[in-house]
């Protein structure tokens, strides 16, 4: 079960994508969303607080969507956040590098809606403990 | 001992002959390259000279297809938002008056519903514009790459004017993003391939 009554940040250079991407997860029941540019000024947001879901393109001017996660991670307040990779790279080696690097799961662009909900509903299942 | 040596130094006639023939073909080699390289100038001169405005295509291209895209996207919201409405009011005529209409309202309420999935297909499909834009930025760093080492031979083959050139880190850059430009065919990995190698995870 998505919980959509979190806030959510959008990241990505590209201004067309993050309408598309924050109208994909209105559709879905989302309705706190706010967007960033690229990985610093996501980072500049998330020191704001109160985000519960990133959700980050990889090729990004400044600092890459792979540098975010790798700085989401390192930090103590932030480590656990669930972070969502929308990207075109998506060569094995891109794949690996996101895992080990933390991702919480990984989509591929061109996507579809169902394949955005679809990984969400994942991510949301892992960070839920399973109901006796 | 010391006569074979100074027998290897001497040189003979036959020596001072072979060494003038290859000094002759090397002389006939280097005015050939010196030509050729003479030939080269202009069209060198002439292509370092349009790859910025090329660039500047590109750049323009991507731009253009962000801002129709924009229009597009409002226009698919404005849209949905009727559409929604529309929904909504058809719903609250099924309540209030439904009765013996109700089947055909209720089936007009299918028809417009059956449309909010078109118009998320049609948004989402309009993602193709950033994987155009990345594309074209691609190819706008790998022209600065060719451009840059176009300037490199002009300023080599002593043509006099230099001008602003990309940066070695932009080269560098240009032979990562050709790297990713081949990956980017289709032989990249479907969602599905990436399922499989995430469940290995």
């Amino acid at each position: 079960m998505i919980d959509t009554s979190i806030k959510v940040l959008v990241v990505d250079d590209m201004s067309t994508m993050r309408r598309i991407v924050k109208n994909v997860l209105k559709q879905i029941g989302f309705s706190d969303m706010i967007e960033a540019e690229n990985g610093q000024d996501a980072l500049n947001k998330l020191k704001v607080g109160d985000i519960g879901l990133i959700v980050s393109a990889w090729n990004m001017p400044v600092m890459q969507g792979i540098e975010l996660l790798r700085a989401v991670r390192a930090d103590a307040e932030l480590k656990d956040l669930p972070f969502l990779m929308v990207t075109a790279e998506a060569q094995k080696e891109n794949i690996i590098e996101a895992v080990q690097a933390g991702v919480s799961n990984y989509v591929v662009k061109p996507f579809t809606p169902e394949a955005l909900q679809g990984k969400l509903e994942k991510i949301f299942a892992k960070a839920q403990p399973a109901k006796v | 001992m010391a006569r074979d040596i100074e027998t290897d130094e001497a040189d003979t006639p036959e020596d001072d002959c072979s060494i003038n023939n290859e000094l002759s073909e090397l002389r006939k080699y280097v005015e050939m390259i010196t030509s050729t390289m003479r030939d080269m100038e202009e069209p060198v001169t002439r292509t370092s000279d349009q790859l910025p405005h090329a660039t500047a295509h590109l750049n323009d291209l991507a731009k253009m297809t962000e801002e129709s895209t924009h229009r597009v996207l409002a226009l698919t919201e404005a849209i949905e938002a009727n559409r929604g409405a529309i929904q909504a009011a058809l719903e609250h005529l099924e309540e209030k008056f439904g009765g013996e209409h109700a089947t055909d309202v209720d089936s007009l309420v299918e028809l417009v519903k059956a449309d909010e999935r078109r118009l998320m297909d049609l948004h989402v499909a309009l993602s193709f514009q950033d994987l155009v834009a990345q594309r074209v930025g691609k190819l706008v760093t790998i022209l600065n790459e060719v451009q840059h080492k176009l300037l490199k031979l002009v300023v080599l083959f002593g043509i006099k004017q230099k001008k602003d050139g990309a940066s070695t880190k932009d080269g560098r850059c240009g032979n990562e993003m050709l790297r990713q430009l081949k990956s980017s065919h289709p032989t990249t990995l479907r969602q599905n391939l990436v399922d499989d190698i995430l469940l290995e995870f």
